[in-house]
């Protein structure tokens, strides 16, 4: 909720902020960046095999992000992404599989695994120069542009005895929150049009831009409207140090890629985690800390979630995706794949719940082994030759869902009994879904209730500012349940394995 | 009061306009304790808001988006400068308010205001006697029920109530003028007959919890007569639907959740005032009709982009600009745009 005050800061700054430029060297990665660059150009549009594009992303990390954090080269966030044996292996195929690549592929890996050892940033050195001579008590905040990077860095810093410096990702200058000074790591070129607001609203007067020579130019005011005007602008930049320009492509958010990584990594999802055959609809969400995760988008299924703008006695409420909006939280169990809302409920309905699952995974795999075997029109056909009104592909899919409980119309769950040969459970089956549903609101409630009470406890500055926040319920003992700032929302909607939704992965290589 | 400009005088004068008294504002900062003048870039959304209430009414229908670096009060400084604005003419006031109440049905329920009193009564149309045109108004119920006509320099004591709801919230509640504040702010000139009436003059759109906020928590002040005359936003920008300002009161804005837009808004709203691009992308449907939009977009906020293209496609396909002439020059770290909304031929 903004305050006169707090607003009062941000006009200030978009006043009259200054903008200095530091460019940093370092001739490792500098040949490394020139030698990937020609590799590419020798693949051209050539489609890679499986092999080569994990290749390509593990080079593109080192050529692109390892330039986006003042962490050592070889620290450990940076080695998770290299296999660099894989890289190896690669390579010496290369000499079967893409021989014109060799060569150029050898001298890339060369050079990264010179930059792999090396325990060295240049950005931590001008940082490290920059901040002594700053007044301690000036407020400051290292910006990286990738909200992956937070967490180690505050670690980092930590270690370093630098932890009375902020580090934040870009989101975090979206509120009024405002610094003395922002050192923001990274590109600043038009072509990163989402992140024009760090500059064109700045929250502090005063912003370092830390980057590579390829990092491109300066940030370059634009006009907000065709046809606006504005008043003077004050002094908003000023160059410590010549950039120079470069028409070096850019590391840029490709939808493109992570769609195709999504499709790649869906079975490997699905083989982890499947516990049902069911598959459905979901929507990938990019969340704090470089995670990803899929909510059903089936329209009927929603996700807990924290919405920190919300009047406090709204912040905490139940979302479908569509709903669902980037700078919310959505609410993940992440100590197990075991979820939330089914161990309360389960406690809550006794000794009898495990005998109503054991009979809803039945007869939902039944129906899936149906819709497999008999397709869609078929199994249509028979469920509403047996009474069902609703049967139809959009709805069976939904109710074989692990999201959905049963069909709401007594006809169609009936229908689904008698073509899954279990109608003499079917009274049983009735009752089963009573007794999930009441507890499944019940189990709602109480955790909407508990997360409420620990979201008002809780400074929403601070978790603005961390990206992330974890909860304990009561009602869940030992249970962990993480609150995750949503960064990115896609648009597409494809099928994953049901067991893969609300369970966060690594987007990092995609 | 530390932080107030040396104490000036002010005296009422026959046209004294509202934005005179912008520089006499003062918020509430709590971070000094103390009142403060307001910043320039607060002054000058008043000053927005003031100019689009001033644009010619055969202007049609007009876009003028304000960007600014931060969502936090740009929308309701910028409604209140409007509404203001609107406050200023008198004479169409009441003309308006007049006209409002002939197209009332025979039967509507009324709040009649009395010296002492504000009573739920029943309109019963105008009528004729002796040549001169009356409100007929019936207050109370059954044989205890007494009529009375009003002369038409007396309409401002009607007006539409709402709803039951309202009237049992407010029944019986002391009359209510508008206050110190308000008073100061439109300049001594139409706090009391704004205060009453109840046309909606513009439609807020925007999140609740962000807008009651700025209306109801966020004190200011108005320096006059060497006395700081304290108040809050929703004295001037008095928003129907956060249940936050008794209906005694009347409104003039309707301020609704950009979700849950009412399909049908009472009165001719002048004005829509968007604040922030979801605003902007959810409502703008539904004010079609509306003559003057202001968009106040937010540059930080995630879909900015989208709602600026928006503006830059209604910008592009415009009849004619408004000169900026029209409107106050802004200050460093705010862009504005002002153009007419209408397709080319």
């Amino acid at each position: 909720m903004s305050t006169f005050d707090g607003a009062d800061a941000p006009f200030q700054n978009a006043a009259d902020s200054e903008i200095t430029y530091h460019t940093v060297r370092n001739a490792g990665l500098e040949s490394y960046y020139a030698t990937v660059g020609k590799l590419k150009k020798l693949v051209g549009t050539d489609e890679l095999d499986d092999q080569w594009r994990k290749v390509r992303r593990q080079l593109d990390y080192v050529r692109y992000e390892l330039s986006l954090v003042p962490l050592p080269f070889n620290h450990r966030i940076h080695q998770s992404q290299i296999d660099l044996a894989f890289l190896r292996k690669a390579v010496d195929e290369s000499r079967f599989t893409y021989p014109r690549l060799s060569d150029a592929a050898n001298i890339c890996l060369s050079a990264m695994e010179v930059i792999a050892e090396c325990n060295e940033n240049p950005l931590h050195d001008v940082i490290t120069a920059l901040i002594e001579g700053f007044d301690r008590e000036d407020s400051l905040a290292v910006v990286v542009s990738n909200s992956r990077f937070v967490n180690p860095l505050k670690e980092f810093y930590k270690e370093a005895r630098l932890a009375w410096m902020d580090v934040i990702d870009p989101n975090v200058l979206r509120r009024e929150k405002c610094w003395d000074r922002l050192l923001y790591v990274g590109p600043v070129s038009s072509r990163f049009l989402d992140l024009d607001y760090v500059f064109s609203a700045p929250r502090a007067r005063e912003i370092h831009v830390l980057g590579y020579q390829w990092h491109g130019g300066k940030w370059e005011p634009s006009k907000a409207f065709k046809g606006g005007w504005s008043g003077e602008s004050g002094q908003r930049e000023r160059a410590a140090k010549q950039y120079v320009g470069s028409s070096s492509i850019a590391p840029q958010v490709n939808l493109g890629e992570i769609e195709e990584y999504l499709l790649e990594t869906r079975d490997e999802l699905g083989g982890h985690l499947d516990v049902s055959r069911a598959k459905v609809d979901s929507r990938l969400f990019g969340i704090f800390g470089g995670l990803g995760v899929l909510l059903e988008a089936s329209g009927r299924s929603t996700s807990l979630v924290i919405d920190l703008d919300a009047r406090e006695e709204d912040r905490v409420t139940q979302m479908s995706d569509a709903e669902i909006e980037e700078g919310m939280y959505i609410v993940l169990r992440t100590d197990s794949n075991a979820g939330y809302l089914v161990p309360i409920a389960n406690r809550q309905i006794g000794k009898s719940a495990p005998a109503y699952r054991a009979l809803q995974v039945k007869w939902k795999l039944a129906l899936q082994a149906l819709l497999d075997s008999e397709g869609s029109d078929g199994l249509t056909t028979r469920l509403r030759d047996h009474g069902s009104h609703r049967a139809n592909y959009q709805n069976i899919r939904n109710w074989i869902s692990p999201g959905s409980i049963a069909p709401e119309d007594e006809d169609d769950f009936r229908a689904i009994s008698i073509v899954c040969s279990m109608e003499q459970d079917f009274s049983l089956m009735k009752q089963g879904v009573r007794e999930l549903r009441l507890a499944h609101v019940q189990a709602g409630q109480q955790v909407r209730r508990q997360l409420r009470e620990l979201v008002s406890n809780a400074d929403p500055e601070m978790i603005e500012r961390n990206g992330t926040h974890e909860f304990a319920l009561d009602s869940l003992p030992g249970a962990k349940l993480t609150a995750f700032r949503i960064e990115r929302k896609w648009n597409t909607v494809q099928q994953v394995s049901a067991a893969s939704i609300e369970r966060p992965f690594g987007l990092t290589g995609s | 009061m530390s932080g107030a400009r040396p104490c000036q005088a002010y005296s009422p004068r026959v046209h004294v306009a509202v934005d005179d008294v912008f520089g006499s504002w003062r918020y509430w900062s709590s971070e000094r304790q103390d009142y403060w003048p307001i910043p320039s870039w607060a002054r000058f959304l008043l000053s927005m808001g003031v100019s689009v209430a001033r644009f010619p009414e055969d202007s049609g229908p007009t876009l003028t988006a304000i960007s600014v670096p931060t969502r936090g009060f740009g929308a309701v400084l910028v409604t209140a400068g409007f509404l203001l604005a609107r406050g200023e003419d008198i004479d169409r006031l009441d003309l308006e308010h007049l006209a409002f109440l002939r197209s009332l049905k025979d039967g509507s329920s009324v709040w009649y205001h009395t010296k002492e009193r504000i009573s739920r009564a029943v309109y019963r149309g105008m009528v004729i006697i002796q040549g001169n045109e009356y409100i007929k108004v019936e207050v109370g119920k059954g044989k205890s029920a007494t009529v009375n006509h009003l002369p038409k320099n007396m309409a401002n004591r009607v007006q539409l109530a709402a709803d039951d709801r309202e009237y049992k919230r407010s029944a019986a509640r002391t009359r209510v003028s508008a206050s110190e504040f308000a008073t100061e702010a439109f300049a001594r000139q139409s706090g009391n007959r704004f205060a009453f009436q109840s046309h909606v003059d513009a439609v807020l759109i925007g999140r609740k919890s962000f807008l009651s906020t700025e209306l109801v928590d966020q004190r200011f002040g108005i320096v006059a007569e060497c006395e700081l005359k304290q108040g809050f936003l929703q004295e001037i920008v008095r928003a129907v639907d956060m249940g936050l300002i008794p209906q005694s009161q009347g409104f003039s804005t309707l301020v609704h959740s950009a979700q849950d837009l009412p399909y049908e808004i009472r009165g001719n709203p002048l004005a829509a005032i968007f604040d922030g691009p979801d605003a902007f992308l959810k409502g703008r449907s539904k004010m079609i009709a509306v003559p003057h939009w202001i968009v106040v977009l937010d540059r930080t906020a995630r879909r900015f982009d989208d709602a600026r293209q928006i503006v830059d496609e209604i910008y592009l396909t415009r009849t004619d600009t408004v000169p900026p002439s029209s409107l106050p020059q802004p200050p460093s770290g705010i862009e504005i745009m002002s153009t007419l909304r209408g397709r080319k031929k």
